[in-house]
């Protein structure tokens, strides 16, 4: 099998070939040596009759001399030598077969090898025909000689038009210097790696690369030639660009807002601080704030509590919104904050930490303060005005009625001592006394409109109405006056003043009556409020109420000076009263944040109008 | 309705001018009475104890009480009244100025047998000081000492 395979499939062939014909040319003779024998016998019997001619004969063939006169020796030795010949054929064929079949062999390692060599070629060939980055190659004279289907769809030519180009022919306009010395600095055998630059499309449209250029070298380790490699850094330099924006917008943020952000790790040490907290905490940058904590910048009563905020915030992984904390500081002073802090938690939800913003509200919670402080003062006010009030009424009534009585005392002990005169002159007196009580009571009645005004509650209008018409029910049959109503709604306010209020205008309306016996008629109309500040949450309607009498009349100068204090249009000696009673309506109406107005024609009567906000609440 | 002795009324008033006119109200009056005058709270009460310029002094029947009164302030006053087990059983008529809601309500949370506003005119306080006297000197029946 090994001389088989030595000899190969030809060879043997050859070899089988050549024996074959000796065989055949043997085969052929064999009838005409019928009596061959064996050498030696024959030289045995012939040696005392043989020549030397004749032995070397007989030694070289086979066939001897025999008896049988038919075969000639010559025959005989001419079989010999075939049978030499063919022999010797055979032998030159196999050894040729042999040397044939170890040229075949040599070839077909040499096959083998070529193949394996091809195979690794292909094989680098698909690397770079799949490869995404473009990927050229150059001679020395910077010519393409290669170019990959990637470099065809990254700079538009295709390799039919690349090839030959010059590599400057991808550079921009702008720095085409720049490239050009890489080139030869490769050329000289220097690798340049990610050099980042702009080369030109074959449309013209320029596209950002990372160039790696590398020297090709042959098996000596000369230079032949330049590969260069491109990575299209578009999704790249647009996601550097994102996220560089992301960066811009958050370093905008941390440097320029003026609360205070943080982040902390766990053990409430600052990972991170915003510029202004680095400010306030009085370094120079916020690094100068990572490691630390509150307890180096604040002192413990403050640090403390937002050490232990922070690890309730961990432990329970819920947030602290909107916490007013006081900080305190080194050098006494103390700010007010508002603080939000909240778990920070990496990409599995585990917690990191703590981060936070807190909001300067030390000027609101002055604010706030000045306010309640505002609050107090006018209570405290009111209940000065109020005590002052009920002093100052009931201080003042005495000596009234003093003045007064005794008066009146001298009158009835001197009855008939004393003319008409004196009867008179006590009488002015007596009268001013209870004048200056009913002043003295009006005043205290419009000062306890503010200080004693209760809080506003649903007042239903119609029993309003029901209890002033009560009050005034004497009043009424006197003038023999009607009052009608429609139906009056319900709204928000202070039962007791409104009272007063209806009292008063329909009181007035009966009072200030003509010839004829006085109608009033009460009535009340839902309207759109005017907008005075449109910022303001105020009420959208208001109920605007109308009082309308047939009563004498205003004229129109005095519409505005009425609601004055103590402002009279007639004498007392006409129409009894002090002028307190609209003064009064207005200051009610006013707490109730209305207005009140009146439209009148002299001799045929007046309307007075008053409007209550309708809240939304009412019922 | 006639007693048979002569009823003692205290008037505690600081203003000796309004005490007058009381004074003069009561001098129409038909019943026999004496009517004594304290001017502030201690003087009433050292009336009530017999003290000092008052040792001759009776019980009164009733007492007019003014509230605003310098020392003792007559809500004071009438506080110990109707605290002390000898002298609460008489009654006790708060005559003021003052209309004030919660003057009213102080005295007769302090157990004021009732509150009267003394009026300006002196027609009205004498219509009033005589239905005082009718009421509690004539119509009521009153503790026996």
């Amino acid at each position: 099998m090994k001389v088989a395979s030595a000899i190969g499939g030809r060879g043997l062939l050859i070899s089988v070939a050549a024996l074959s014909a000796g065989l055949l040319t043997l085969a052929s003779l064999a009838p005409l040596i019928p009596h061959a024998e064996w050498p030696m016998e024959a030289f045995s019997r012939e040696r005392p009759l043989m020549t030397w001619p004749t032995v070397n004969m007989a030694l070289i063939s086979p066939a001897v001399h025999v008896p049988a006169p038919p075969i000639s020796p010559i025959f005989a030795q001419l079989s010999t030598v075939q049978l030499a010949i063919a022999a010797g054929i055979f032998a030159v064929t196999a050894g040729i077969a042999l040397a044939l079949g170890r040229a075949n062999e040599s070839n077909r390692r040499l096959t083998i090898e070529l193949t394996r060599r091809n195979e690794q070629l292909k094989h680098f060939q698909s690397i770079i025909s799949s490869s995404n980055d473009p990927i050229v190659s150059l001679n020395l004279s910077y010519q393409i000689t290669s170019w990959n289907p990637a470099a065809e769809r990254l700079y538009g030519y295709t390799e039919a038009e690349a090839l030959r180009q010059s590599m400057s022919v991808l550079f921009s306009r702008e720095e085409p210097d720049q490239s050009a010395k890489h080139l030869q600095r490769a050329r000289t055998g220097e690798s340049l790696s990610n050099f980042e630059t702009t080369l030109l499309r074959k449309s013209g449209q320029p596209v950002e690369v990372a160039l790696t250029l590398s020297p090709i070298r042959s098996e000596s380790g000369e230079v032949i030639g330049i590969s260069a490699i491109t990575r299209d850094l578009s999704s790249q330099k647009r996601a550097e660009q994102a996220l560089s924006r992301e960066r811009f917008l958050i370093e905008t943020l941390m440097d320029n807002i003026p609360d205070h952000i943080y982040f902390k790790d766990l053990e409430s040490r600052f990972i991170r601080v915003n510029r202004a907290m680095a400010g306030r905490f009085g370094l120079a940058e916020p690094a100068g704030a990572v490691g630390k904590s509150d307890f180096d910048f604040f002192t413990a009563e403050h640090a403390k509590q937002a050490f232990a905020d922070e690890k309730e915030i961990v432990r329970s992984g819920n947030p602290m919104v909107d916490r007013e904390e006081k900080e305190t500081w080194p050098d006494g002073s103390v700010t007010w904050v508002s603080t939000t802090k909240q778990c920070l938690r990496g990409k599995q939800g585990e917690i990191l930490g703590t981060f936070g913003l807190s909001r300067d509200i030390t000027a609101r919670k002055a604010a706030e303060e000045a306010l309640e402080e505002k609050a107090g003062e006018l209570t405290r006010s009111n209940r000065e005005l109020e005590q002052f009030a009920y002093v100052a009424s009931h201080d003042l009534q005495e000596p009234l009625r003093m003045i007064a009585s005794y008066t009146q005392l001298l009158a009835r002990r001197y009855e008939g001592k004393l003319d008409k005169d004196a009867s008179e002159f006590i009488g002015y007196a007596v009268e001013g006394a209870t004048r200056m009580q009913g002043l003295i009571n009006d005043l205290l009645s419009y000062s306890r409109v503010g200080t004693r005004g209760k809080p506003f509650e649903a007042t239903d209008l119609n029993e309003v109405l029901a209890r002033a018409l009560d009050n005034l029910k004497i009043t009424i049959e006197d003038a023999k006056a009607t009052v009608t109503s429609s139906k009056l709604p319900t709204v928000i306010g202070d039962g007791g003043q409104l009272i007063q209020v209806v009292q008063n205008l329909v009181s007035n309306a009966v009072k200030f009556r003509g010839a004829t016996p006085p109608k009033v008629h009460l009535s009340a109309e839902l309207k759109p409020a005017p907008v005075v500040d449109p910022a303001a949450d105020l009420p959208r309607c208001e109920w605007v109420f109308a009082i309308k009498d047939n009563g004498i009349g205003i004229e129109p100068q005095y519409f505005e000076r009425i609601f004055v204090i103590f402002q009279r249009l007639h004498t007392r000696e006409q129409y009894p009263g002090t002028g307190i009673g609209l003064a009064i309506c207005k200051k009610i109406v006013e707490r109730h944040g209305g207005r009140i107005w009146v439209e009148s024609i002299p001799e045929q009567g007046t309307t007075f109008y008053f409007t209550i906000p309708r809240i939304e609440a009412e019922v | 309705m006639k007693h048979d002795r002569e009823l003692e009324i205290l008037l505690v008033e600081d203003n000796i001018a309004d005490a007058r006119l009381t004074i003069e109200a009561f001098k129409s009056s038909t019943l026999q009475h004496s009517l004594s005058h304290a001017l502030d709270g201690v003087e009433a009460w050292e009336y009530l104890r017999r003290e000092g310029k008052f040792s001759q002094a009776r019980r009164p029947d009733l007492i007019l009480l003014d509230l605003n009164l310098p020392r003792k302030d007559g809500r004071e006053l009438l506080t110990e009244i109707k605290a002390d087990q000898q002298f609460r059983r008489i009654p006790v008529v708060v005559l003021t100025t003052s209309q004030a809601q919660e003057d009213i309500l102080r005295a007769y949370s302090l157990y004021a047998n009732c509150y009267v506003c003394k009026p300006i005119e002196l027609d009205d306080f004498t219509r009033i000081i005589k239905s005082i006297e009718d009421f509690w000197l004539a119509t009521v029946k009153l503790p026996p000492e």
